[in-house]
Parts: structure tokens; sequence; C-alpha cells
């Protein structure tokens, strides 16, 4: 089980955490959930877009228009092996923190 | 470069982004619940009224689903996998079961109000299925990644 190169950064990660609980969302929610600059937000989104991850539309709405993203068949997958590889991970450095702890 | 639990944070955080906003008003679930209800008793009417319920369901459906986007910034199917599921189930065997119930009245020989009642059921049953699914959804996203 290894870590998914194209989800691991902190940002992406959180786009896939988001549209992982909804079946689609607006990009100025996930402009929120990072914290980043649209022109930041729109380069991770076109990488996750480029390896099937990502769905995007455009609606208009209120005379505007809106961008909504999902995250793909693909993409969920995706996202769910890298939370079991991150809990695989995480509770392995917990069961070695006490080794580590005796032997110093 | 951010420890496997940090990640597992991160992820926690953007959830509870979705969680503060997974608020659906009462008036939705009533919505909800009147076209369930509708739709059913609708059944008992003479065509092509049966069809134009259906049609209506349609419409409120997409309507409902564009309120969602619009006041909450996402929108949540309520077939999704999950832990929900089994709510969206019984929920999916009320309206089958009163939808058949309507359909077969004449045939087991039920009184002509038996589609209204079973519209009246099924309107309190999906109002309180739908409350039900908004809880556990909440307990979903607020539960550890």
């Amino acid at each position: 089980m290894s870590l998914d190169s194209v989800i691991h950064p902190p940002a992406r990660l959180q786009i896939a955490a988001l549209l992982a609980t909804v079946t689609d969302a607006e990009f100025a929610l996930l402009r929120e959930t990072t914290g980043v600059s649209d022109s930041v937000l729109s380069k991770h989104i076109k990488a996750m877009e480029e390896v099937g991850y990502l769905r995007i539309r455009k609606a208009p709405a209120g005379g505007k228009t809106r961008t909504w993203l999902a995250l793909t068949p693909l993409g969920r997958s995706a996202f769910a092996a890298h939370v079991k590889a991150l809990q695989a991970l995480a509770a392995a450095a917990a069961a070695a923190a006490p080794e580590v702890a005796k032997a110093g | 470069m951010p420890t496997p639990l940090q990640d597992l944070e991160t992820i926690q955080r953007a959830r509870a982004t979705v969680l503060n906003r997974a608020r659906w008003p009462v008036g939705y679930h009533l919505v909800v619940a009147a076209m369930g209800g509708g739709l059913v008793a609708a059944m008992a009417l003479p065509d092509p009224l049966p069809s134009m319920a259906a049609s209506l369901v349609a419409i409120g459906s997409v309507l409902l689903a564009n309120w969602s986007r619009s006041r909450l910034g996402f929108f949540v199917n309520g077939w999704r996998w999950g832990r929900t599921l089994w709510v969206s189930m019984i929920t999916l065997a009320v309206l089958l079961g009163g939808v058949t119930l309507s359909i077969l009245r004449q045939r087991l020989d039920l009184p002509d109000w038996t589609p209204f009642a079973a519209g009246a059921v099924v309107f309190v049953c999906v109002f309180f299925t739908g409350r039900l699914w908004e809880r556990v959804y909440r307990a979903e996203l607020a539960s550890a990644a």
C-alpha cells in the first residue's frame, strides 16, 4: 500500500477529502477550504483532472458562471486507497513510538 | 513534510468544512416528503395526472439540488454510498411500498382512499428518514478519517 503522489500535496489532499464527502462542490468552497489563491487552486485542480481524478462542470448561476467540481470514481478509489495508506503509516508510527521511547 | 497523522488531521479539517455547512432546514425535508407522499397519492388520480406528478417530482428534485448548491456550496446525492445507505434503502422501500399499494389497490379490492392514506404514511416516513439521513451523514463526517 503506497501513497498517491497526485493526491499527497496538502491542498490536493484537502480538495479530495472535501469532494469525497459530497457529490459536487463549488470552486469558491474549495478555495475557502484550502486557503490558496484562485490560480494555485486551478493548477491543483488541473493536475487532478489530467489524471482523471476530477471532473469539472461550468454552469451559469445568478448571472455568473460557476465552476463545480466532483471526484470521478477513479478519484474516489484513489483517495480511499491514499487514506488507508496514511492510516497504516500512522498506526505503524504509533506502534514504533513506545519502542523508541524504551530504547531511549 | 507533514507526518501521516498530520495528513489525516488535514483530511478531518476538510470534512469539517462540509460538516459545518451540512444542515438542511425543516422546510427542505418537508418538500422532499411532500414529493414522495404526493407521488404515491397521485396514483389514485385519473390519467395523465400520475405521469404529471412523476414529472413534477423529477423537476422538484432538480430544483432542490440547485437550491442546495446555491445555499451550501455543494450537493450531496441522497443515494450515495456510505453510512447513510441503509437510511436511503428504508426510504426507497417505503416509497416503493406506497406506490405498489396504490397501483394494486383495485386488484386487492382496497378502498379508493388507500393511495391517499399511503401517501400520508409515506409523507411522514420520508420526512423522518430525511432527518435521520442528515444525522447519520453528519455523524459520518464527524468521525475520524
